[in-house]
Parts: C-alpha cells; sequence; structure tokens
C-alpha cells in the first residue's frame, strides 16, 4: 500500500501544475500613451551621431586588458560619447552631471540626469546604458544609448510618482567597471528598481539568425527584443511581454533566470550592468537583442548603424519606455 | 488527456506492485544529472538522490526516489518508476518512469507572458546494464534515462552511481 499511496501524491502533484497568469497592470492607458510619445525620428539620429563620435575619438588606455577574440580593447572609445550624453540631456532641460570614479589609467565617467518623482521622489528607477564601445558601438551601445535619451526627452512631458535616475555607464565594456564603482560607492543606495539596457537594435528575420542562449533554447529567427529579469522581476517580465505582444508594441521574448541569475548556466544573462544589481538583489530588467548570439557585427569593426534595423530600435524603445512607466508609476 | 494517462499509469503500476508477493523493500542513495531541455524550460544540474526501491517477486521492480540538482538553481526531482529486471548477481533492469521536475530554471516565457507549466512531467524510459544484487542489497553504475516532456522537451539523465540496502 506504501506505493499506492505514493502514486496518489505524484497524483496530486501532477494536477497541480499550471501555468502562472500575468499580473494586472493597472495604469495600462498611461503607459502606453507614454510608449506612444516616442518619437519614430528622433531615436536612430542619435546612434549615427554617436557613432560618428566613437568612430573619430581616441582609444582609452587598455593597460590591464590586453585584446583578445570579442574583446578588441583596444579600440574601446568614451571620452565624446561622455560629452554627447552630457549635453544632450542638458538640451532637454536635465542638469546633467558626470559621477567620476575610479582612477588612472580607468577613470569612469558616469553621466546621470533625474527626473524627479512627484509622489515618492526619494525612490529612484535607474534607467542605464553604457556609452563606452568598441569601434563605431552602433549596435553596442549607441542603440541603448539612443533609446534612453529618447526617454529621457518623451520624459520631460510626464509625471512619475518616482524619480527616473537616467544613466549612462561607463567602462561597462572591461567588466562592468563603471556601474560596479557606482554601486560599491553607495550612489544606488536610493535605487528601488532598474531598467538596463544594452545591445537593442539589431534584428534579423532569418531561419537560423538566432543562436540558441548557453543551452537555453529560444527561437532561432532573430527578430524579437529579449526582455531579461530573475525571480525577483518575474511579475515585472510578464507584464512587459504581455503588454508588447497585447499592444502590438514589438515582438519579444521573456526570459526569467532562476534565482537572482547567479548561477552557472544563467550567468550568460548577467552580461552587463544589471549584474550587480540582481546580485544585491535589487529589482532589475535587463534588455538586448542576444548581441554575440545574434549580431555578427558584435565587437566588430563593422558594428556600424547601417547593420542596424531602425524600426526594431524604436518599437524596443517604445517597449522599454513602457517598462519605466511601469516602475516610476506614471500618473495621469 | 495526458495527465489523465499519466495518472492511470501511476495508479495501475502502485497497484500492480502492491498485489504481488514476496516484497522487498531496498532504500538507495545515489550521484545523478539531468537536463530538460524545452521551448520554454530549462532545467538542469547534477546532484543527489534518495529513493526507495521495491523488488516484486524475481523481476518486477518500482522505485520512487527524490532528487535535488545544482548548476541551474536549486531543482528537484521526484520519480516513480517500474520496470522488468533480470533475476541473479547480475540484475540489469529496463524502467519505465515518470519525472516531475521542480524549482530552479530558466524559463522562456509563453508568447502571451504567462510562465511555462510547473512543475515539469516527464515520461521517459531508463537503461541500468551495470545494476547487481545480492542479498545485502544492489549496486547500479551509469544508468542512462532519456525522456520526453512538455514544449517539445527533451530528458536525457544519468544516474553515476546508486546504491541501495536490503531491508
Amino acid at each position: 500500500m506504501k506505493a499506492f499511496r505514493i502514486a496518489v501524491i505524484f497524483s496530486v502533484l501532477i494536477s497541480m501544475s499550471c501555468n502562472k497568469d500575468v499580473p494586472a497592470l493597472e495604469n495600462k492607458a498611461a503607459v502606453l500613451n507614454f510608449a506612444q510619445a516616442i518619437e519614430a525620428d528622433k531615436v536612430f539620429p542619435w546612434v549615427e551621431q554617436l557613432a560618428t563620435l566613437h568612430l573619430n575619438d581616441t582609444p582609452i588606455s587598455n593597460e590591464g586588458y590586453p585584446p583578445k577574440d570579442l574583446f578588441p580593447s583596444d579600440h574601446l572609445t568614451r571620452t565624446a560619447a561622455v560629452g554627447f550624453v552630457t549635453h544632450a540631456l542638458a538640451q532637454m532641460g536635465y542638469e546633467a552631471d558626470t559621477v567620476v570614479l575610479g582612477s588612472e589609467p580607468h577613470v569612469a565617467y558616469n553621466v546621470i540626469a533625474e527626473h524627479k518623482g512627484v509622489l515618492y521622489p526619494d525612490e529612484v528607477v535607474l534607467v542605464a546604458s553604457h556609452l563606452d564601445a568598441f569601434y563605431g558601438g552602433a549596435d553596442d551601445n549607441c542603440s541603448a544609448v539612443a533609446a534612453m535619451l529618447e526617454i529621457a526627452r518623451a520624459a520631460k512631458q510626464y509625471t512619475f510618482a518616482r524619480t527616473i535616475r537616467f544613466i549612462s555607464f561607463d567602462l561597462e565594456e572591461l567588466g562592468s567597471v563603471g556601474s560596479t564603482r557606482y554601486i560599491e560607492a553607495g550612489y544606488a543606495g536610493d535605487v528601488t528598481s532598474a531598467v538596463v539596457m544594452d545591445v537593442i537594435g539589431y534584428a534579423s528575420g532569418e531561419a537560423g539568425s538566432q543562436d540558441d542562449v548557453l543551452g537555453v533554447k529560444v527561437p532561432d529567427t532573430g527578430d524579437f527584443l529579449c526582455v531579461v529579469g530573475n525571480q525577483h522581476v518575474a511579475g515585472l517580465t510578464q507584464q512587459v511581454v504581455n503588454l508588447a505582444y497585447t499592444s502590438d508594441l514589438g515582438k519579444t521574448l521573456g526570459i526569467i533566470a532562476p534565482g537572482n541569475g547567479n548561477f552557472f548556466l544563467s550567468s550568460i544573462f548577467m552580461r552587463s550592468d544589471h549584474g550587480l544589481l540582481w546580485y544585491q538583489n535589487t529589482p532589475a530588467i535587463f534588455f538586448t537583442d542576444g548581441a554575440n548570439t545574434r549580431n555578427p557585427h558584435y565587437h566588430e569593426p563593422s558594428d556600424l548603424p547601417e547593420t542596424l534595423n531602425e524600426q526594431f530600435l524604436v518599437r524596443n524603445t517604445r517597449i522599454i519606455a513602457a517598462t519605466v512607466a511601469i516602475l516610476a508609476e506614471i500618473q495621469p | 488527456m495526458k495527465k489523465i494517462l499519466i495518472n492511470a499509469c501511476f495508479l495501475f503500476s502502485a497497484l500492480f506492485a502492491a498485489a504481488q508477493t514476496p516484497v522487498q523493500w531496498m532504500p538507495y542513495v545515489q550521484q545523478n544529472g539531468v537536463y530538460f531541455s524545452s521551448n520554454h524550460v530549462t532545467s538542469t544540474g547534477a546532484g543527489i538522490g534518495l529513493g526507495l526501491a521495491v523488488g516484486v517477486g524475481n523481476h518486477f521492480l518500482a522505485q520512487s526516489d527524490i532528487n535535488i540538482y545544482w548548476i541551474n538553481g536549486n531543482a528537484v526531482s521526484t520519480r516513480l518508476a517500474a520496470g522488468y529486471k533480470r533475476n541473479g548477481t547480475w540484475a540489469p533492469a529496463i524502467l519505465g518512469n515518470v519525472s516531475l521536475l521542480w524549482g530552479g530554471r530558466t524559463e522562456v516565457l509563453l508568447e502571451d507572458g504567462q510562465r511555462p507549466v510547473s512543475p515539469v512531467a516527464v515520461l521517459g524510459l531508463r537503461l541500468a546494464g551495470l545494476r547487481f544484487e545480492n542479498d545485502k542489497g544492489f549496486v547500479s553504475a551509469l544508468e542512462l534515462g532519456f525522456g520526453f516532456g512538455p514544449y517539445q522537451g527533451t530528458c536525457p539523465e544519468v544516474s553515476f552511481l546508486c546504491v541501495g540496502i536490503r531491508l
């Protein structure tokens, strides 16, 4: 009878298996309204201007970081981009600032600007992209900086419950140096959630254009935006994917890593400035086109604006803007 | 329908096992690994497990065990298996099994944002070619299994070493 009891327990457990429904989104209309405030013709020019600046900039020292495959450390630039992002934010009416961290030869210049929240100004939603790039870096990471700037521009016309802190981290390509120093120096103590974007402009409609991601199966056509969360932001990840799907914002692929994401097989999903936030259990959601699992120009001299899909980038910017609106609680 | 069939198999196997005599109870420990890969769930790891084997007569063998895995989060599998074994010192076995995979895993959400089912049920077959028995218990090395699950999932698994004692 013992085996029979075990079988009954198994039967009950099988019956319990179920899908987890998507958490309801309360202010959907306002969120969508903000997403639509992203102007299609404003995003791509940022990419073109930034890529040109990177191509004409002088590479920083790669002392201690010898170049290797997919890591051309002797072609990393950021100086002109720091000035460009600071100036762009200032032109929008922000008080842009630069947080300088570390020492030579690898000082990190993180550019920040804030849009104060009206209900919970001390609660900060970090909206991050890194501004350093190899070669022109159109996809990695002019695409995400452009999205961040356009979201910042659109946000000026809206009010939010929480403060939005736009930040362009420096030296991500050397191992998330800028964001790590920023967090370890205590600047992120007021951050309650984060939206991090890295490499979001390359798409392909060809079958076989998308590789699996370290043993995790994904569709083999690289025409979607990866929305990556861990267990702390599982509900948010579901909401974003559902919103994009039901409102026709764009094609996404929601991925949820186990735990806080720092396990061996899922560690690939921590490959950007949200990594340390995940380690610290700060809710953070990550957007990417899959980088080297899709884009053949990743970290190559050919990572140029003409290889990107402008419409894809605009759609992704709207999806990310919607996510910012959810987290910062856009006001009606 | 699939769940009903699985349940029916469980109940049938259990009733069959319970109705036969004589019965040998053999608790066991094992080291094993599993890699469930599908379009929406990747659950994998290596770890250890505890189980109870029931030998009924000379040839019928049933097993149930619980295993914990690491590598991609803390995952747990519960497994129920039944099958045929050879009588004698060298006692290879072939077992049909149903496993439920719980806990840590990487999920690819469904198109509308729903999370994939949890736990994942895997229906499979396991071969224990290097299995030996005597009146004190059994030892089995390199049991190889393969199963199928939802979302076009496949599930190779291996038990590196399994040791049981006869009660």
